[in-house]
């Protein structure tokens, strides 16, 4: 599936890559500071922890590098590509999006686009170009944590939106999709729990697993494997969102979406790789506050399930919700962001609360201060507090693991972002 | 010789019977209707060849609201290092600017009297108006409601105003006015409530292009 979808926008690139007349590279590279304050090592080094670093792994460190390409094809056809370059043991060099888009000149007040590839919905109000970048801290909520670690659509968007003649000041509009390719969305989760850092998965990638799943499955074979690749397609069924949103001038935005991937828990690939069954509500809010500061929300709420039907629920059988609010700030060319969050894992008809939990708050504090056009450093302190057991103790404590846990962790980064190319 | 003849007409309006307008237009509230554009037509449509410059910077249209007689080529110039894509789907004026070097700043002639809403196709946020007009008798309004038009030739108008926080579609038609040899002062009030202006931008707190 992904290899068909990357050798077609190749494919069409390369037809008309003659005449591309505007395009835009941006490559970027971080160098990150990190002392990381946690008893347990990183997911990432198949532990506990829900740091992306830990005591072993911080200290001075490259953590990021990346292509973003951008190149308009004809007036209505672009081409977007970001490639990522990970830090795991193999899949090193990874696409993250590739994909067209098509912007038709509207003949009319409506306005329809598409985008067909490989990319990333639009949920995340962090986010945006090039190669996805956090425009606000360094780490990102758990939600948009969690969509750039498993979530991607693979498939087609098309979105339809109108500016109110009578009404400018107002914009709405409607997107919906079909996909491919993301089966296994909510293993991570299931088995790693939420988490908040600034690493992509790769199309093509697998994410480390810890040893200990955080939810305790209720049969061996849903136990995490050791790597843990969330693009695949399993069950030959497509899934699909919707979403609808509302922009007032540049003072609100509101947008609700919804998500399902319609996948068969039962289904799994020769490799033993099971396809969850997710869906989720989402709801996102962008607002402007007065005296020059910003508010940002998100809300997500959804079930995710896998395995055979045991009766009173699943192998794996989820529910999940998180949220946060971030207040932020510009002052000429710094920026201070603080953000915190709430999120929950719960197993569905657990009634002795053994199989643990994943419940917590994170609180993030960010400093940006682009300094260069191309150099911008950044401060944040990050700290993440889960508690993973509902009743005294559960198969986490049985393992080994401390009941509540509170990871933090201090991280300066040097990020430098060049831009080649005519006009972007 | 049409320019030779209506050189001379010209001098002899202004020496005989050239006049100028003092308005104060005010909105249903009695606030003072700002940045609204207001025009005078006589009896008959009038074109020029005329040149105006309409700058795209920041991602946006400077100016946002521009009034312009029928016939005026304007310019639009990309003063942005990303690629605008401008375009109006108005009929009968609606174009596209064609991609363009960076040498060439593409130009478009607006022959029709209309409304005509201008945006850019990367950047929905971005959002202008062309008020073509069939007269050179036009301004807009200062932030008092305040408007002064000069050397207006004697005989009867009709005035009109528009603005987008009134209808964004249709002019609004403000009756018949009758230039004489004298300055004439009008305070006019619309029969209608202005929207508010919109908030001036909150120091870029956040990002509101699409993603």
């Amino acid at each position: 599936m992904k290899h068909g979808l990357l050798l077609l926008g190749l494919a069409c690139a390369s037809a008309i890559a003659g005449e591309i007349d505007r395009h835009r590279l941006v490559i970027g590279a971080d160098l990150a500071l990190v002392a990381a304050g946690s008893e347990l090592p990183s997911w990432l080094h198949h532990g506990n922890g829900k740091l992306r670093f830990d005591g072993d792994h911080d200290g001075l460190r490259p953590s990021r590098l990346f292509a973003d390409y951008r190149g308009r094809l004809t007036p209505n056809w672009f081409l977007h590509a970001v490639v990522n370059f990970n830090d795991t043991v193999s899949e090193k060099l990874d696409l993250t999006e590739a994909y067209l888009a098509w912007r038709p000149l509207p003949a009319s007040a409506w306005r329809l686009r598409g985008r067909f590839g490989a990319f990333y919905p639009r949920l995340s109000l962090e986010h945006g170009e090039p190669a996805w970048s956090n425009r606000y801290a360094l780490s990102a909520s758990a939600i948009n944590t969690w969509i750039g670690e498993e979530l991607r659509t693979l498939g087609l968007e098309l979105t339809l939106s109108r500016r109110l003649q009578r009404h400018p000041q107002h914009q709405l509009s409607i997107e919906g999709a079909m996909f491919f390719g993301n089966d296994p969305l909510g293993g991570l989760l299931a088995w790693r729990g939420w988490s908040a850092h600034d690493r992509q998965t790769g199309l093509f990638g697998k994410v480390p697993m810890p040893t200990v799943s955080v939810i305790e499955p209720w049969r061996e074979d849903g136990q995490p494997p050791a790597r843990f690749p969330p693009f695949e397609e399993v069950d030959h069924r497509p899934g699909f969102y919707a979403g609808a949103s509302w922009q007032w001038e540049e003072r609100l935005r509101l947008k609700y979406f919804f998500y399902d991937n319609h996948a068969d828990p039962e289904a799994e690939t020769a490799n033993g790789l099971y396809a969850w069954e997710t869906w989720f509500n989402h709801l996102g809010l962008q607002l402007a506050l007065p005296a020059g500061f910003g508010l940002l929300a998100q809300w997500l709420d959804g079930k995710t399930r896998m395995g055979e039907d045991l009766g009173p629920w699943r192998v794996q059988d989820l529910l999940f919700d998180a949220s946060y609010l971030a207040l932020t700030r510009r002052f000429g060319e710094h920026r201070l962001t603080a953000r915190y969050e709430w999120f929950d894992l719960q197993p569905y008809n657990d009634p002795p609360g053994i199989t643990n939990q994943d419940k917590g708050n994170v609180l993030a504090v960010a400093w940006l201060y682009r300094f260069r056009p191309t150099l911008r450093i950044g401060a944040e302190y990050l700290r993440i507090e889960s508690r993973h057991c509902r009743q005294a103790a559960c198969a986490w404590v049985f393992h080994g693991l401390p009941r509540d846990t509170t990871e933090d962790r201090v991280q300066l980064t040097l990020s430098w972002e060049f831009t080649a190319g005519r006009r972007r | 010789m049409r320019l030779i003849v209506c050189g001379c007409l010209a001098i002899f309006t202004i020496a005989a019977q050239a006049a100028d307008l003092q308005l104060r237009l005010r909105d249903a509230a009695g606030d003072a209707a700002s940045d609204t554009v207001v025009y005078l037509v006589g009896r008959q449509a009038l074109s020029a060849d005329r040149r105006f410059t309409i700058r795209q910077k920041d991602k946006r249209f400077i100016p946002a609201i521009a009034v312009v007689q029928a016939g005026t080529t304007v310019e639009f110039p990309n003063e942005d290092q990303v690629s605008h894509h401008v375009y109006s789907f108005n009929r009968p004026n609606a174009f596209e600017l064609p991609l363009y070097r960076d040498d060439l700043v593409p130009a478009v002639r607006f022959d029709e009297p209309g409304i005509v809403v201008i945006g850019c196709n990367i950047h929905d946020s971005m959002l202008g108006y062309i008020v073509v007009v069939p007269t050179p008798h036009f301004g807009i309004t200062d932030a008092g409601g305040e408007l002064r038009l000069t050397g207006l030739p004697a005989g009867r108008y009709r005035l009109h105003a528009w603005s987008p926080r009134l209808d964004p579609l249709n002019a609004v038609a403000l009756g018949p006015v009758d230039i004489g040899g004298r300055d004439l002062s009008l305070q006019l009030a619309l029969d209608r409530r202005l929207r508010s202006a919109p908030a001036p931008g909150g120091d870029d707190a956040l990002a509101w292009d699409e993603y």
